[in-house]
């Protein structure tokens, strides 16, 4: 049986968390693959909204905490895995090409990705493999069905036994390519 | 060397930040051997008025700061000194880096101290600079050259905090670049490899390093801090890159390929 778990709350997490048990996982407990959910802040708090005219304390609402979260989501995904296993990062694609007024939440989401990499070299020694999954921020928000629809079976691809990338981003935006 | 005239950054002003040594040392000189009038900032004065003394005995203008970059009323005194000693503000290169960056530790050793410190420096550092910096930029049309590192692209397995703040500093130089476009404003980022006194040091202790850092690069020789990294700073800062922005530019004599 595959078990996986999702770290995260909200309707987000509640639909990945589904998709997955779709897919074949049995989801809760010590978990063999774990999905760790980085998009922290909500749709509402993403409000484009210059640096400048932000200053320090803006930043450090969208940056400081968006990362900070980010890094105890990674910590508790990689503490619930039971030996071997494998951890998506869900981010925002938005953070590879930049935005306008979101440049400190999409500062944080690049800095997650170069973590990632990092930690994909750290514990392959130790079977694990970690990756990011780059979705647009309107799915990843507002549209379940897209989500379904391809990051739940990326998902499920990435945190399956075997599969053999890690510390890598895998895109799934609409029209974006990697750059 | 004495600052030409007709240079390429002849009549320009750049301030950099992290300028007492190493490559921020070899970028301040390089943009005053293009004609640059340099604020040369460090948080040691002391050793900023030693690089600023190197560019003026080299026929160049400079000014030293001595700046802290995790204070924003540094940072803003800092840009206020450039215009007020110079009158204008060009380029803007933040390379300070937190002391803690070539600390080997994981995720899991990294000290809150040392996470901290480098998110201080490195993106906190480079808000107050771009913040401070930008109403000069955008009278002059200039540029803002943000130092990242090959471990903000490929991830560093013993130094995840430092890739992470390298890695963010780019995601930052992307948005930024989009945000300030339409006002006439360039940023970019640099990863350099080259040599710095604490490169040496390591090279120095470390049996076989020097040769491992070298045979990494298709040129087979590792950077020059002036005439290798600052000569790429300085044209990113200067009009022959007047359409290239929201670039990593990659300065490792071909290391990483892209």
């Amino acid at each position: 049986m595959k078990r996986a778990r999702v770290i995260g709350d909200g309707n987000l997490a509640w639909t990945l968390s589904a998709g997955l048990a779709q897919e074949g996982f049995q989801m809760g407990g010590d978990a063999g693959a774990v999905l760790a959910l980085v998009v922290v802040l909500d749709h509402g708090r993403l409000i484009p909204m210059s640096l400048v005219e932000g200053g320090i304390a803006a930043w450090r609402e969208r940056f400081d905490l968006t990362l900070a979260a980010a890094r105890r989501d990674i910590e508790a995904a990689r503490a619930s895995l039971a030996g071997e296993g494998a951890i998506a990062v869900l981010v925002p694609v938005e953070g590879m090409t930049g935005a306008a007024g979101l440049t400190a939440y999409l500062a944080a989401v690049e800095g997650v990705r170069a973590l990632v990499k990092s930690l994909g070299q750290a514990w392959a020694a130790d079977g694990v493999r970690i990756n990011c999954i780059a979705l647009e921020a309107h799915v990843l928000h507002n549209d379940p069905n897209a989500l379904r629809r391809v990051a739940i079976p990326l998902a499920a691809q990435l945190l399956s036994a075997g599969h053999p990338l890690s510390g890598t981003t895998l895109v799934a935006g609409g029209g974006v390519m990697a750059p | 060397m004495s600052a030409p005239a007709g240079g390429s950054l002849a009549g320009r002003v750049v301030l950099v930040t992290g300028a007492g040594q190493g490559l921020g040392r070899g970028i301040a000189l390089a943009c005053a051997e293009r004609g640059a009038a340099v604020a040369v900032t460090a948080l040691s004065e002391a050793e900023a008025a030693v690089v600023a003394g190197e560019i003026s005995g080299e026929g160049g203008r400079a000014l030293a700061i001595g700046c802290d970059v995790t204070d924003q009323d540094q940072v803003s005194a800092a840009v206020a000194a450039t215009l007020d000693a110079f009158g204008r503000l060009d380029g803007l290169v933040h390379n300070a880096n937190s002391r803690f960056s070539g600390v080997g530790a994981t995720l899991a050793t990294v000290t809150d101290e040392a996470w901290d410190d480098q998110i201080a420096v490195g993106l906190h550092g480079a808000v107050f600079c771009a913040t401070a910096a930008l109403p000069g930029l955008r009278d002059s049309g200039g540029a803002m050259v943000i130092m990242s590192s090959l471990a903000g692209l490929n991830g560093a397995a013993q130094m995840p905090a430092y890739a992470m703040v390298k890695g963010a500093q780019r995601g930052l130089m992307k948005s930024l670049a989009r945000e300030w476009g339409p006002l006439g404003v360039r940023v970019n980022a640099v990863a350099p490899s080259g040599v710095t006194p604490a490169l040496e040091a390591y090279m120095e202790r470390t049996p076989g390093a020097r040769e491992h850092l070298t045979s990494r690069s298709a040129l087979n020789r590792l950077g020059e801090a002036r005439g290798d990294i600052g000569a790429a700073v300085a044209f990113l800062l200067g009009p022959d890159s007047r359409f290239i922005t929201g670039q990593t530019l990659v300065v490792d004599g071909g290391a990483v390929t892209t």
